[in-house]
């Protein structure tokens, strides 16, 4: 109950970077869950292609995806381990490692947007004017170059903090990508999360993917074993 | 008093966000915009949908597979110096693929990667006893048999997460090369052109453990010695009834894998005998990395045994036709295994390199040194023996039976798919370029793959583009063309006709078009 007060009392204040960080963290890649997601990828000519996957998560930075949809990659698998990550190609029947800032399985996601949320240990934060009421904004500079970009402009809603926002710039300073998330729902006994993220190409206009998830369940048994390159592909 | 209002509002959330988020709440909202943009929606509380999808990985069974068709035409080189005879210009191959997995208990499944291949084969070409080219008929080659390709085929149970247990047919791979493996003493080999081709693995058992600080794994892989379409007969020795020598066959393989410092390391130790080569009771050592920096991707594999199970031809026959029909009398083989006994160490080592760029196009260049590799002078014994060859067609014999003749016109994998290209690297130094550029107008993906022998820079360069037409067809046009080396670098036939590695195959070019359907 103490605690509960005091962070109720926090909570009348406003929020600081590293509280609203963390909570994106929490919210986006919780330490350890289970997930299914399908990612429609909308190209250039208003085609689109459609994918089905598993996600497991385990620790900050533990991360296995799993390809069900189309046939045409159904088998793959991708691991992440901290910095590394490597892919299984069933046609291959081999993993190969893949370097971070590979886009995820062709569309406007990063690997490191997928595999790797962890903002917190990644960008250093500072809150800045949001552009919209009822709203919180924070500007994340990379604390290294490994990261799949060098500035992310994030905007949360202020009640819960969150996500609502988030505009992707390089090295250049260009924006990249644009994320809109939405639809927040409660997927796992009171944990809520947007159920949709819709990824806008900012370089080519007529690109996005929009990542719909299916289901998230938190604090689900998760071997370390799944997490081993060894494991894959089995 | 409004913090104590609000904390008695909000205790009941805070309850449960202080499990799931650490402490930070989560709380419905009213909606709010961003950038002036339409409502965001409200947060819901809603209770997971009671439709949820069932996880994919919990079915009892899970299919895939694909039906593929492959017009192959290829431009026999009958006036060359390798027969071309087994060779049909005109092949059709129609594959059809199943890859079953059942999950028969919580840790256990069943897994199976099935081909039935059938093929039609015509137009061979040849050449008459006045060196003229000439059609051939039709004839049932080993490279138009129908087939069934049983490329994996294992149970899998994991006893403890710690321990797990695969009994069956399974292609294990544990170096990171990309075009070739020289630690892989397993597997049939792969088309380097087409490295996702070939899938097939070995009957093996393996027990492996993974621990938190290292993967320890031991193979016991019995050697496949007969088979008939595709299904083995005859394994580990040879039946009584079908002696050819009281040997058990087998490759034993250990390995522990680490990740250290954010290298993936592989140390493997392998002991074998007359398992896919002549070695008996073979100890041999393999080691390799893989290491990412940025969008570079690094990797280094090594074997290292002493001695060597190549095939080098015996000189003193080959130098004139007298001295080859002196062998012939005598029973001396033309070609022999020189070298199994020798005790100098004799790496095989492969290093490359891949870059991804942000668009995902990759360039691989990849290095193999081959100790055992044939030098210029063995090649000049190629030369001198294919001289021969077209000494003795001219007399109406058929240099393909004479002992020894694998050693001069190469040979390729016999397990497996129906490859395109059997690479068998003869001499010391190659290097392996692959350029890709995937998502070309999002559905186009271009690729051009290079091998060259660096002693006579003799080259195969194989351009493909395939298309993805839809989520589940891919289209593909793929070209094969030989390229002789510089005659400078060259050994000559008595002839004084230029030889280089990749000069001498059979054929001009090939060309082939492939639809692939997944469902």
């Amino acid at each position: 109950m103490m605690l509960t007060l005091a962070l109720s009392t926090l909570l009348t204040a406003d929020p600081t970077a590293a509280d609203i960080l963390a909570k994106y963290d929490s919210v986006m890649g919780p330490a350890t869950f289970e997930s299914q997601a399908e990612m429609t990828a909308t190209r250039e000519d208003g085609t689109s292609r459609t994918y089905g996957m598993k996600f497991l998560k385990r620790d900050a930075d533990k991360f296995r995806v799993w390809f069900s949809e189309p046939a045409s990659v159904k088998g793959q698998e991708v691991l992440r381990l901290g910095d590394n990550a490597w892919v299984y190609l069933p046609n291959l029947k081999r993993a190969t490692r893949i370097a971070n800032r590979d886009s995820f399985q062709g569309g406007d996601f990063n690997n490191a947007d997928v595999l790797r949320v962890n903002y917190t240990a990644d960008y250093d934060a500072v809150l800045v004017p949001a552009a919209v009421p009822e709203a919180l904004a924070l500007e994340l500079k990379a604390k290294t170059t490994e990261t799949a970009y060098d500035k992310i402009r994030l905007t949360v809603r202020k009640s819960d903090l969150q996500p609502l926002k988030g505009e992707y710039f390089g090295t250049s300073g260009q924006l990249i990508r644009s994320a809109t998330f939405s639809e927040h729902k409660e997927f796992d006994k009171g944990f809520v999360r947007p159920a949709r993220i819709e990824m806008q190409n900012e370089v080519v206009k007529a690109r996005k993917t929009v990542m719909v998830t299916k289901s998230f369940k938190v604090n689900v048994d998760a071997p370390p074993q799944r997490f081993m390159q060894a494991d894959l592909g089995k | 008093m409004r913090a104590l209002l609000v904390s008695l509002l909000l205790a009941p959330v805070l309850a449960v966000a202080e499990d799931d988020d650490g402490g930070v709440p989560d709380a419905d909202a009213g909606a709010s915009e961003v950038d002036g943009g339409a409502p965001v929606e409200t947060a819901t509380t809603e209770t997971p949908a009671a439709a949820e999808p069932e996880p994919f990985f919990k079915k009892v069974v899970d299919a895939t597979g694909y039906g593929m068709s492959r017009t192959q035409f290829t431009r026999a080189r009958p006036w060359g110096l390798v027969p071309t005879s087994d060779i049909p210009q005109l092949q059709q191959l129609l594959e059809f693929n199943a890859q079953v997995k059942v999950n028969v208990r919580p840790h256990s499944y069943f897994s199976s990667d099935v081909s039935l291949v059938a093929s039609w084969g015509g137009f061979y070409r040849g050449v008459d006893e006045q060196g003229h080219e000439v059609a051939l008929a039709d004839k049932a080659s080993p490279q138009v048999q129908p087939l069934v390709s049983i490329n994996e085929l294992f149970v899998f149970h994991e006893f403890v997460p710690e321990l797990n247990l695969l009994v069956g047919k399974k292609r294990i791979v544990w170096g990171p090369g990309m075009a070739f493996n020289p630690t892989d003493l397993l597997n049939p080999r792969r088309d380097p052109t087409d490295p996702t081709f070939q899938r097939s693995g070995v009957w093996l058992a393996q027990v492996e453990a993974p621990l938190s600080f290292a993967t320890f794994s031991l193979v016991f892989a019995p050697t496949v010695l007969k088979q008939t379409a595709g299904i083995p007969t005859h394994v580990l020795g040879w039946p009584s009834w079908d002696s050819r020598d009281s040997q058990l066959h087998y490759q034993l393989a250990a390995r522990v894998y680490a990740l250290v410092w954010d290298t993936d390391l592989n140390l493997m130790f392998f002991f074998g005998n007359r398992a896919a080569d002549e070695f008996q009771e073979k100890p041999r050592v393999g080691l390799s990395f893989s290491h990412v920096f940025g969008g570079l991707e690094v990797h280094g594999e090594g074997l290292f045994q002493t001695g060597s199970a190549r095939d080098y031809l015996n000189g003193a026959c080959l130098t004139n036709v007298a001295a080859a029909l002196g062998c012939s009398i005598a029973k001396t083989p033309f070609a022999a295994k020189t070298h199994l006994e020798d005790t100098e160490l004799r790496p095989r080592v492969l290093v490359g390199a891949r870059y991804q760029f942000s668009d995902d196009s990759m360039v691989s260049l990849e290095y193999l040194y081959q100790h055992d590799g044939w030098n210029r002078d063995h090649f000049q014994d190629l030369a001198n023996g294919l001289g021969l060859v077209t000494e003795a067609r001219g007399l109406g014999l058929d240099a393909t039976k004479f002992a020894g003749a694998s050693a001069l016109f190469g040979g390729g994998s016999a397990d497996g798919l129906p490859v395109r290209f059997a690479f068998d690297p003869r001499g010391r130094h190659y290097a392996f370029l692959t350029i890709q550029k995937p998502r070309l107008f999002d559905d186009w993906t271009l690729q051009a793959v290079v091998i060259a022998n660096l002693r006579d820079l003799s080259s195969t360069v194989t351009p493909s583009i395939v298309w993805s037409a839809t989520d589940w067809l891919n289209l593909s046009l793929l070209g094969f063309v030989p390229i002789p080396g510089p005659d400078a670098l060259s050994v000559k036939t008595p002839q004084g006709t230029p030889i280089t590695e990749f000069g001498i195959t059979p054929f001009a070019f090939r060309a082939m078009f492939e639809a692939r359907a997944f469902f």
